[in-house]
C-alpha cells in the first residue's frame, strides 16, 4: 500500500503545486483582488467545489461515520437535514449580500462591519468571535488527521510531525498563490472525498449483505440506533435544533465561507452553486450512514481512530486505502487552509506594514498547532466541531442587522454579541462558573436569542424614530 | 408573480425546518414505519432534505437574478 500511497501522495503535491503556480501567474493587476479575493470572478462548478470542499472536511469523513456508530440515524438530522437546508440559507443570504455589496468595495468581513456600524466595535468583536472559535475548529482538522496518518502510516511518525507538515505545505501554496491556489486545492479535494465516501460507502453496503440487511441486524444488535435520542441519549430535540440553528447560520458567520459567496462571478452564478452546494452535501453525507452502520455492526466497541483505521483503510482494497489516506490529508488541508486565509485575510488590511502581512497567518498557524498536539484535545470531532459552530453562530445577529440596516445600527448590538460569546466561552473553558444548560435550555440557544432580541428592539426603535 | 413564489418559497422553508424538529421526524423511540429497510427518522429525514434541495432547485428560478429587479418587482 506504501508505494500508492506514494503515488497518489506524489500526484497531490504535484497538484497543489501547479495550482499555486497558476495562480502566481495570474496576479498581475491589483493584487489584493485577486490574491484575496480571486477577482471575484468564481464560477458555479468551482465555487461549489471550493465551498463544499471548504465546509466537509475530515469531520464528514471521519467525525460522521463514527457519529452514526455511536448515536445511530439521528446523525442524518443531524447534518444531512441541516446542510441541506443550508443550501437555501445560502441562496436567501447571497442574494440580499450581493444586492447589498453593489455600491460598496468588499474587502473583509470585519471592515464591512466596521463601516455598517459605523464603529471598529463591531470589527473587533466579530474578530474575538472568529479566533477563539475558528482557531480550535482549524486545529481540530489538523489533529484528526495527523493522529489518523500517525495510525495509517508504518512509519515511527508522531502526530506532531505529522501536523507540522501539513501546516508547513499550507502555508507554503497558500502563500505563493493566495486563494486561488486554495480553491484549485478544494476542488481536488472535493472530488476525491466525494468518490472515496461512495466507493467505500459501496464496499461497506456489499459487505453487510445489502442496506436492508444492514438495518435488520442493527435493529437486532442495537435498537437505539435507529431512533432518536440514540444509544447514548445524546440526540436529543434540543441537541438537534441547537445545532441546526447554529449549523446552518456558518455561511453568514465563518469569513471563509462568507467570502466564497462574495467572490462568485454574479447572482446567477451563486444560485447555481447553491443547488450545486446542496446536492453535493446529500451525496457527501449519505453514504456516511452506511459506513458508520458497518462500524456500528462489525466495530461496535473500537475506539474512533480504531475503527477509522479499519473501516477506511484495513477492510478496504489497497489502492482504495492510501487513496483514502491522501483524501483524508487532502480534507483536512483544504478546510484548515481556507480558514487560516480567512482569519488572515480579516486582520490583514489592518495591518500598515507589509512585511508584516504574513506575521497573522504564522501566529494563528502556530496556535493552531499548539492546540493540535495537545493531549488534553480529544477525538471526538464531531463534538468538537460543534462547539465552534455554536460560537460563531453568536455573531449571526450582528452581521445581519449590520449588512443588511440602512442605518448604522448602533453599538448595542456588538457590545451585546462581545458579552454573549464571553460567556459561552467560560461555559465551554470552566462549566463550573456557567453551566451549558440554564433552567433546561442549552446556553447558546439562549444567548442567540439574547441577541436577536437586542436587534429586533433596536431595530423597531430605529424605524419609530425615523417615522 | 416571481416575488411572491420567491417568498412562497422562503415560508416553505421554515415551515419543512419547523417539520424536521416534530415528532412526525424524530419521534422518540420509534423507529417505525420502516421505508425499504430505512428506520422512519431516516428516510423522512431523507425526504425532508431532498425538500430542502427542491427549493433551493425552484428558489433559483424565482429569486431575482439582478440585486435590484427585487426593487421593480
Amino acid at each position: 500500500m506504501i508505494s500508492w500511497i506514494l503515488i497518489f501522495g506524489s500526484l497531490y503535491v504535484a497538484g497543489l503545486a501547479y495550482s499555486a503556480y497558476i495562480s502566481k501567474k495570474g496576479q498581475k493587476r491589483n493584487f489584493f483582488q485577486s490574491y484575496r479575493l480571486a477577482n471575484s470572478n468564481v464560477g458555479f462548478i468551482l465555487g461549489a467545489l471550493t465551498f463544499s470542499a471548504t465546509l466537509f472536511s475530515t469531520f464528514t469523513l471521519m467525525g460522521m461515520p463514527n457519529f452514526f456508530r455511536q448515536h445511530g440515524v439521528g446523525a442524518w438530522i443531524f447534518l444531512g437535514v441541516t446542510d441541506t437546508a443550508m443550501a437555501f440559507v445560502i441562496l436567501w443570504f447571497g442574494i440580499n449580500l450581493k444586492k447589498r455589496l453593489l455600491d460598496r468595495t468588499f474587502t473583509n468581513v470585519s471592515n464591512l462591519l466596521a463601516e455598517s456600524y459605523n464603529s471598529k466595535i463591531a470589527k473587533y468583536v466579530y474578530w474575538f468571535g472568529i479566533f477563539v472559535f475558528l482557531t480550535p475548529y482549524v486545529a481540530i482538522q489538523i489533529r484528526g488527521v495527523a493522529s489518523f496518518l500517525s495510525q495509517a502510516i508504518p512509519y515511527d511518525i508522531h502526530l506532531w510531525g505529522w501536523a507540522l507538515a501539513i501546516l508547513i505545505a499550507i502555508l507554503i501554496y497558500s502563500y505563493i498563490g493566495g486563494i486561488k491556489a486554495i480553491i484549485y486545492s478544494d476542488a481536488m479535494q472535493g472530488i476525491i472525498l466525494l468518490f472515496v465516501t461512495f466507493f467505500i460507502c459501496i464496499v461497506c453496503i456489499n459487505l453487510m449483505g445489502g442496506i436492508k440487511s444492514s438495518f435488520y441486524t442493527l435493529n437486532a444488535n442495537n435498537p437505539d440506533l435507529l431512533s432518536v435520542p440514540g444509544p447514548k441519549g445524546l440526540l436529543t430535540f434540543q441537541f438537534l435544533l441547537t445545532s441546526f440553528i447554529t449549523i446552518i447560520l456558518m455561511p453568514i458567520t465563518q469569513p471563509q465561507l462568507f467570502t466564497r459567496i462574495v467572490i462568485m462571478k454574479d447572482v446567477r452564478n451563486m444560485k447555481r452553486m447553491a443547488i450545486a452546494v446542496g446536492i453535493f452535501a446529500f451525496l457527501i453525507i449519505f453514504p456516511t450512514i452506511f459506513i458508520g452502520a458497518y462500524g456500528a455492526i462489525n466495530y461496535p466497541d473500537l475506539t474512533p481512530p480504531e475503527f477509522l483505521f479499519n473501516v477506511l483503510v484495513v477492510d478496504q482494497h489497497k489502492i482504495i486505502g492510501a487513496l483514502v489516506i491522501i483524501g483524508l490529508l487532502a480534507a483536512a488541508m483544504s478546510t484548515a487552509d481556507s480558514q487560516l486565509f480567512a482569519l488572515e485575510s480579516e486582520v490583514v488590511t489592518s495591518v500598515k506594514n507589509q512585511i508584516r502581512h504574513k506575521i497573522p497567518i504564522l501566529i494563528f498557524a502556530g496556535i493552531s498547532f499548539l492546540i493540535a498536539t495537545s493531549s488534553s484535545f480529544g477525538d471526538n470531532l464531531v463534538l468538537l466541531a460543534r462547539l465552534s459552530f455554536m460560537g460563531t453562530a453568536l455573531l449571526a445577529p450582528m452581521i445581519l442587522f449590520g449588512i443588511f440596516s440602512k442605518n448604522p445600527p448602533g453599538k448595542e448590538l456588538p457590545i451585546i454579541t462581545g458579552l454573549t460569546l464571553l460567556i459561552y466561552l467560560i461555559s465551554c473553558l470552566w462549566p463550573g462558573l456557567v453551566s451549558a444548560k440554564i433552567m433546561g435550555i442549552n446556553l447558546v440557544l439562549l444567548l442567540l436569542a439574547i441577541n436577536i432580541l437586542v436587534a429586533l428592539i433596536r431595530y423597531t426603535l430605529t424605524k419609530l424614530i425615523n417615522i | 408573480m416571481k416575488a411572491k413564489v420567491w417568498n412562497a418559497c422562503i415560508i416553505m422553508a421554515i415551515v419543512i425546518s419547523i417539520i424536521a424538529f416534530t415528532p412526525v421526524v424524530i419521534p422518540e423511540k420509534i423507529a417505525a414505519p420502516f421505508l425499504y429497510g430505512l428506520p422512519r427518522t431516516l428516510w423522512v429525514g431523507l425526504l425532508i432534505s431532498l425538500l430542502f434541495i427542491g427549493l433551493t432547485v425552484v428558489g433559483y428560478f424565482v429569486s431575482p437574478d439582478d440585486p435590484n429587479q427585487e426593487k421593480n418587482d
